[in-house]
């Protein structure tokens, strides 16, 4: 669905995007993750033909972006992290505003704006006016714009920025609920909670190049070499000796125990590990749970070495 | 169903509408607009009342005469303080809000979505275009019916209020597309806005003052007396006199007289024109869609047919065509400069293309590089052309035959020299662009203006000699050199004066007499002094040398940028 190669944006001097080449599929929700400057905005803008390359590639749906922008406006919604409202018109006047200049059918567009409205929970603020909404509102209402011309690939840049609690409960169920309809989701954040929940594939960036990516279960089977798997136990006391039970398999690795649980990541078969689950069970009272970690980008992120993102 | 302005109205001109006239404002507005209305009215009937020495008291008319004099005074006091409000609301607050209008978009933040919407670049701009002015067309509609009543009650000229309306309009118009270009232009691609680019609007706004002010008058004279007396010179005393003045109402394009009036609208529509689809450009720009190069074609060669237009031919009791050919090389030179400075290569560009592309030969693939090489060469030739044009215009004799043109000792060392001078600008702009300057190309702009300036300071010092190089290294002192004393080129026809007998003295040989204005009868060449091949030669070298050194200059910093650049890409 979205492929560059050998993308390339200088900003003056510094590199803020460099030879960066990627794939995501249709239908993936990726996080872009990579801390403050990493070159996460810039790469949007360009996926989002908001912004020419200096060089390299861009295609989107098949798509050369850059050569027809219209067309790629046609199929592509972009959020971005700062941006204004027209302050003095209502909701509805807002989105009636972006259904129209987006090519949204005049017959259609009562029906688009009601249909976005109940999508991002926004149906109660309909003649409020847009300068009165809150920031957690304005957010939902830039997204609701964005999905007016049902757009195949959306590009979020930072969505969850300067919302509360609540609105981000709200912001990331709107973003499963998106992905479910099949919609292609590019998320970036850097911060990695926000996206852990959503996300089934990574690209990771840092000083403008893609240091890792792909989906996030390859990822972590490449990283981790085998299965990641966690036992909880009743007490901290007896996870030193399970951890050394553990390290007398050949096919455990990578111990690491943190006071009641025991991480380790199993090479061998999945029969095997079937077969030491019922051994450790037998053999050390108080094994709470036993079961396959559902890694997350977090997790791809720590085990590609990076640690500067929050 | 109920009626919805969105199903008929361009989204983007609905949006402009309700966001600075919603309906509450709009009868705010409206109400306000009446009130002073009203107040004006009052005072404007209450000092109306004529004097006491302007009636008879003892006239058995009296009462009437009072009162027809008061709504006389009553209606044309009305009309000019209308006119002066409706100019202030066409020519300033319209284009105003025009020059605000994109640059508000992206101060605001909402630049970003309006660069992705499906809307063209056309419907966009067009959007804008009526979206700001509505503020001033919903007063001034409100106004203007009264202001006509007014002309009607004061017994003005209808001719003179239909010129100068429809110079509010053509005018109001233009200015406004000026400002929506200049928005447009402050808030392309560049990250960079301009700093203070709220000024636009204000700017704008003082610039159509100083157009209602300065041209008004070319609306309010008397076109029909004129005309009148055009018509039939012979009828009238003191010819001479009368066609001299004339000249400033009277212009002249492409030879064929036509009232000034007439000439400056045109010419507020051709800016307007122009502007607006510079506009429609720059949006498309801002939105990254790829733009060919022929609309800038198309725009030189119109602009520098009608400056030929008007600098075409001689004229009686016009200036020395010389002065023309300089004002239209001036003209078209700056227009080369300007070019050269917005689409020169700066360190800041190369960097960036050759950080992503090292093969240095690969610029020359760049779509940009093609399409700012190919206009240039547009704008040069476009300019040689009209400079052949006007040469031809300048070269008949008063009876229209064609006239010797001086070929190969003026109009061809002439344009040499202009196309080399063309060039040398052209490279010493690129030179100037890869240093560090903040501005560019401009840089080099503002540096070559200041070169030929002192050049022609320099030269001009030598009042005595007429060759020194450094007055031949302008082009416009060269060409006045190169022409200076020639019949065609430096001479101009002074109307004369016929008394009747001289008028009889014509008839009687049978001569024709196209009224008392006579154009000159002896064309003899007045030359004061031969032209020099070697004076024309010593320039001309003088020219090239400067370009060439210009050209050296440019290759070499270009190849000593590459290095520094691909050394230390971050220097």
């Amino acid at each position: 669905m979205i492929s560059t190669s050998g993308l390339t944006k200088f900003y003056d001097t510094h590199p803020a995007v460099h030879d960066v080449s990627l794939f995501v599929p249709a239908g993936e929700t990726c996080a872009l993750v990579g801390p403050n400057g990493a070159g996460k905005t810039t790469l949007l803008k360009m996926l989002a033909g908001l912004l020419r390359p200096s060089g390299g590639k861009i295609e989107v749906a098949d798509i050369e972006v850059g050569a027809f922008p219209k067309r790629l406006h046609r199929i592509v919604g972009y959020v971005p992290d700062t941006f204004g409202l027209y302050d003095e018109l209502t909701v509805r006047q807002f989105l009636e505003y972006f259904a129209r200049a987006g090519g949204v059918a005049a017959a259609s567009v009562s029906k688009r704006i009601d249909a976005v409205l109940d999508l991002t929970n926004l149906g109660s603020k309909r003649d409020a006016r847009v300068g009165a909404l809150s920031r957690g509102m304005r957010q939902r209402l830039v997204i609701a714009k964005t999905l007016l011309h049902a757009p195949k690939v959306l590009l979020l840049d930072e969505p969850a920025s300067g919302l509360d609690p609540h609105a981000r409960m709200e912001l990331r169920d709107l973003i499963k609920q998106l992905a479910a309809l099949g919609t292609t989701l590019v998320v970036s954040s850097h911060i990695l909670t926000e996206l852990a929940d959503f996300s089934t594939s990574v690209v990771i960036m840092e000083r403008g190049r893609v240091v890792r990516s792909g989906r996030i279960d390859a990822l972590v089977s490449e990283l981790a070499g085998g299965i990641p798997v966690r036992v909880v136990l009743l007490e901290a006391g007896g996870a030193a000796r399970l951890a050394e039970d553990l390290e007398a398999r050949a096919e455990v690795k990578g111990i690491k125990i943190t006071g009641a649980t025991v991480d380790f990541t199993h090479t061998g078969a999945r029969e095997a590990l079937a077969g030491l689950h019922r051994e450790l069970v037998t053999a050390h009272a108080g094994v709470v749970s036993f079961y396959e970690r559902q890694l997350t980008v977090e997790d791809v992120f720590l085990a590609s070495g990076r640690r500067d993102v929050s | 169903m109920a009626w919805n302005p969105a199903d008929v109205l361009n989204p983007e001109l609905l949006r402009g509408l309700r966001t600075t006239l919603p309906r509450r404002r709009a009868l705010f507005v409206a109400g306000l607009t009446l009130a002073l209305l009203a107040a004006g009215a009052w005072v404007v009937w209450n000092n109306s009342e004529p004097r006491w020495y302007d009636v008879y008291v003892n006239d058995p008319g009296h009462a009437e005469r009072v009162y027809a004099l008061q709504v006389r005074s009553f209606g044309a006091t009305g009309y000019g303080a209308l006119t002066v409000v409706l100019f202030g609301l066409l020519f300033m607050l319209g284009p105003a809000m025009a020059g605000l209008s994109f640059v508000q978009e992206r101060l605001r933040g909402t630049a970003i979505f309006q660069q992705m919407t499906l809307l063209s670049p056309f419907r966009m701009a067009w959007g804008k275009f009526w979206g700001a002015g509505a503020l001033a067309y919903f007063v001034a509609l409100m106004l203007l019916p009264c202001a006509l009543a007014a002309a009607w009650l004061g017994e003005v000229d209808p001719h003179r209020v239909a010129r100068l309306y429809l110079f509010l309009i053509v005018g109001g118009f233009a200015l406004q597309a000026v400002g929506l270009y200049a928005s447009a232009a402050l808030s392309g691609p560049s990250e960079r806005v301009m700093r203070g680019g709220l000024l636009v609007g204000p700017l704008v706004a003082v610039a159509g003052a100083v157009a209602a002010v300065g041209l008004n008058q070319f609306f309010n004279a008397d076109y029909e007396g004129m005309a009148v007396w055009l018509a039939d010179p012979s009828a009238h005393d003191y010819g001479g006199y009368q066609y001299r003045s004339y000249q400033f109402f009277w212009w002249h394009f492409f030879g064929a007289r036509v009232p000034a009036y007439v000439v400056v609208l045109g010419l507020l529509a051709f800016a307007g024109a122009w502007a607006f689809a510079g506009a429609v450009r720059r949006v498309k720009v801002w939105q990254l869609i790829p733009t060919g190069p022929r609309a800038a074609w198309l725009f030189y060669l119109t602009s520098a047919a009608v400056l030929v237009g008007l600098l075409w031919g001689r004229h009686v009791d016009d200036t020395e065509p010389v002065a023309r050919l300089l004002v239209y090389m001036g003209l078209a030179w700056a227009a080369v400069a300007v070019l050269a400075g917005g689409s020169a290569l700066t360190r800041d560009r190369l960097r960036e293309w050759w950080s992503a592309d090292r093969d240095p030969l690969a610029l020359l693939q760049r779509s940009e590089i093609k399409a700012s090489a190919a206009t240039l060469l547009v704008a040069a030739g476009v300019s040689l052309a009209g400079l052949f044009a006007l040469w031809a215009s300048y070269h008949v004799t008063p009876r229209g035959a064609w006239a010797e043109w001086r070929l190969f000792s003026q109009l061809l060392p002439i344009a040499a020299c202009f196309a080399l001078t063309l060039v040398a600008t052209v490279a010493f702009v690129q030179f100037c662009a890869m240093f560090r300057f903040r501005i560019g190309g401009w840089a080099g702009v503002a540096l070559l203006a200041g070169v030929y300036a002192f050049a022609g300071v320099a030269g001009a010092l030598f009042t005595e000699r007429h060759d020194s190089p450094a007055l031949l290294l302008n082009p416009l002192s060269y060409a006045a050199v190169v022409t200076r004393g020639d019949y065609y080129m430096d001479s101009s026809y002074d109307s004369q004066y016929l008394t009747d007998d001289q008028v009889e003295w014509h008839r009687a040989g049978g001569r024709p007499v196209p009224g008392r204005v006579l154009l000159p009868t002896d064309y003899k060449p007045n030359w004061r002094e031969r032209l020099s091949p070697s004076l024309a030669g010593r320039g001309l070298g003088v020219e090239a040398a400067f370009a060439f050194l210009c050209i050296v200059f440019a290759v070499l910093k270009l190849k000593r940028t590459r290095l520094e650049l691909l050394e230390a890409p971050d220097a």
